[in-house]
């Protein structure tokens, strides 16, 4: 069973999203990592970089497939979590703890185009 | 047991009495007694193949004729043992095999050649290889832009003029562009570097023969954003500091030296090489060691999801095979050359080329076009028609003195496979096709 948590934003290219601080955090679905399998690695464009709405910032990396990541929204990388450079498997694990950029410069009004829990939980469920 | 003999007394004596033979000599009643020495030849201190033949040839040269020809494709010595290796059904096969449960002979092959050019190139990590040297710097040139993020490079006017034109045809849909950068008697001088530019493409030893100064290069840069991709020549590897401890980024060229025939112009062999830091951004195949589940030493191709049967339009390149049989013809050229005996095949090429160049310098007629270094090959200037020379010198010696590199000039290579008696014959040759 895929967890969707109810508090936060979520997009048709299974990533989450959520405001912490007055930046976009961002990271990948519970659906995402099942469907990658063994995350190996994961390569982000470095904050500062400038990004259009669904626009790849990085590309995630499993055993089995590659696959890549796109932002929610408009703006600029802020922060990118260190600690998966490490130890990428942590997304496996924990998928909703553990983020993969922070985003500023983003506009809060266009946080309503993206899925809330209920209408992604249906979504997948037409993916089969 | 003999070195080149894998057999010991007794397996010989069983193999004799299956024949229903007493001694090995029996093997060769055939051979009429006249025709055969009554002693055995001794060779003393051991020879190398390459000797061993020059003996019972009673020549200096390997060769039937000699060719002098310069540019890309170099004629130099093949060990015997490479065409029956290759030639095994486990090997020669119509497709590269790489599912590992199938394949770990051709795997670990293909992982002693990684290991064996990556530290020949003085880097990191080698792909399993490309098809040839011209494919092999257009990859490295690409993936010089996917790490800078740039879309410019500047490339040596004096990059071989095949690679130039596979990069012109790269270039042309627009995806990047490029500029020539030169310099006086043959060797790159200063250059400007734009914004946009995300790497340097040197080639050393330069299409001139002529080595260029790559750590000089490496200091003048302005940034370290900035690539330097050296292309060179596999053979000069082994006499030369590695490009990679000369500061270059990415290292790539052609391995026909390595074993591989001249065969008109291929299949040949493209070799690339990175840092691991950036084993990501390299294009072609990955061979790696693992351990399969009994805890056995066992080989994998790694890191496929950079390739485009699983990445599809993202990957890192176009390229999803490797030039598995010339591969393994250069990993069993090395292994059977071994360090030294490829430092020697290297430093014979060098030291001939350095006595034709001397010889050429002491005829008024023709002298060499440039001064600075060279590993095996440079380039002389003539005072009639180059093709009218080499006709003369095919007429009169059957000696091909070298290629034509344009109306006046030639350009000149030597391999291990000649003597000092030969190249002063050739010396001689062209000094007087001239007249």
């Amino acid at each position: 069973m895929n967890k969707v948590p109810e508090n936060l934003f979520y997009t048709s290219k299974h990533e989450w999203a959520r405001e912490e601080n007055g930046l976009l955090v961002v990271g990948i679905t519970d659906y995402a990592q099942h469907s990658l399998g063994d995350i190996v690695y994961i390569d982000v464009k470095p904050a500062g970089t400038g990004l259009a709405r669904e626009a790849s910032f990085g590309a995630i990396e499993s055993v089995k497939a590659a696959e890549e990541l796109y932002s929610p929204l408009a703006g600029t990388i802020a922060e990118v979590n260190p600690a998966l450079n490490q130890d990428p498997a942590r997304v496996n694990q924990d998928p909703y703890g553990s983020w993969i950029i922070k985003v500023k410069d983003y506009s809060a009004a266009d946080l309503g185009q993206l899925m809330n829990a209920s209408a992604y939980e249906a979504y997948i469920k037409t993916l089969g | 047991m003999h070195r080149y003999i894998p057999s010991g007394q007794e397996e010989r004596q069983a193999l004799l009495q299956e024949l229903g033979l007493s001694a090995i000599e029996d093997l060769f009643a055939s051979i009429p007694s006249e025709l055969r020495k009554s002693t055995a030849a001794h060779f003393t201190p051991a020879m190398s193949e390459i000797e061993l033949r020059r003996y019972f040839q009673h020549s200096d040269v390997v060769l039937p004729d000699h060719s002098f020809a310069g540019g890309l494709g170099h004629n130099h010595y093949i060990p015997s043992i490479i065409d029956p290796l290759i030639s095994r059904g486990e090997f020669l096969t119509a497709y590269t095999p790489y599912q590992p449960e199938v394949s770990q002979g051709t795997l670990q092959a293909m992982f002693e050649y990684q290991s064996m050019m990556a530290h020949l190139m003085g880097v990191e990590v080698s792909n399993a290889s490309l098809y040839d040297g011209s494919t092999a710097v257009i990859e490295a040139i690409s993936m010089a832009l996917r790490i800078s993020g740039k879309t410019h490079v500047l490339v040596s006017s004096f990059l071989h003029p095949e690679y130039l034109e596979t990069l012109a045809t790269y270039a042309a849909p627009g995806v990047f562009s490029f500029d020539l950068i030169s310099g006086e008697n043959g060797r790159l001088g200063a250059f400007q570097v734009a914004e946009q530019t995300g790497a340097v493409v040197i080639q050393s030893p330069n299409y001139f023969g002529l080595l260029e100064d790559i750590s000089r290069i490496k200091e003048v840069l302005p940034t370290n954003v900035l690539l330097i991709v050296v292309v060179t020549e596999a053979l000069s590897l082994a006499y030369l500091k590695s490009p990679g401890s000369l500061g270059a980024d990415i290292v790539c060229g052609e391995a026909q030296s390595f074993g591989i025939p001249l065969m008109a112009g291929g299949p040949w062999l493209g070799f690339l090489g990175s840092s691991m830091a950036q084993v990501r951004n390299m294009p072609g195949r990955l061979v790696g060691q693992a351990r399969d589940r009994h805890g056995r030493r066992a080989f994998v191709v790694t890191l496929a999801t950079r390739e485009q049967h699983i990445r599809r339009a993202r990957a890192t390149s176009n390229i999803c095979t490797n030039q598995g049989l010339m591969a393994l013809r250069a990993t069993i050229y090395l292994s059977v050359m071994g360090k030294r005996g490829l430092y020697r095949a290297a430093e014979r090429s060098h030291r001939f080329a350095t006595l034709g160049r001397k010889l050429i310098a002491q005829h008024s007629e023709i002298r060499p076009a440039h001064e600075g270094p060279i590993f095996n090959e440079f380039v002389i200037d003539l005072p009639i028609r180059a093709e009218l020379v080499i006709e003369r010198c095919l007429e009169s010696q059957r000696i091909l003195p070298g290629s034509i590199l344009d109306e006046k000039r030639l350009l000149v290579a030597f391999s291990e496979l000649l003597s000092a008696k030969v190249v002063e014959k050739w010396a001689l040759l062209l000094a007087a096709a001239c007249k």
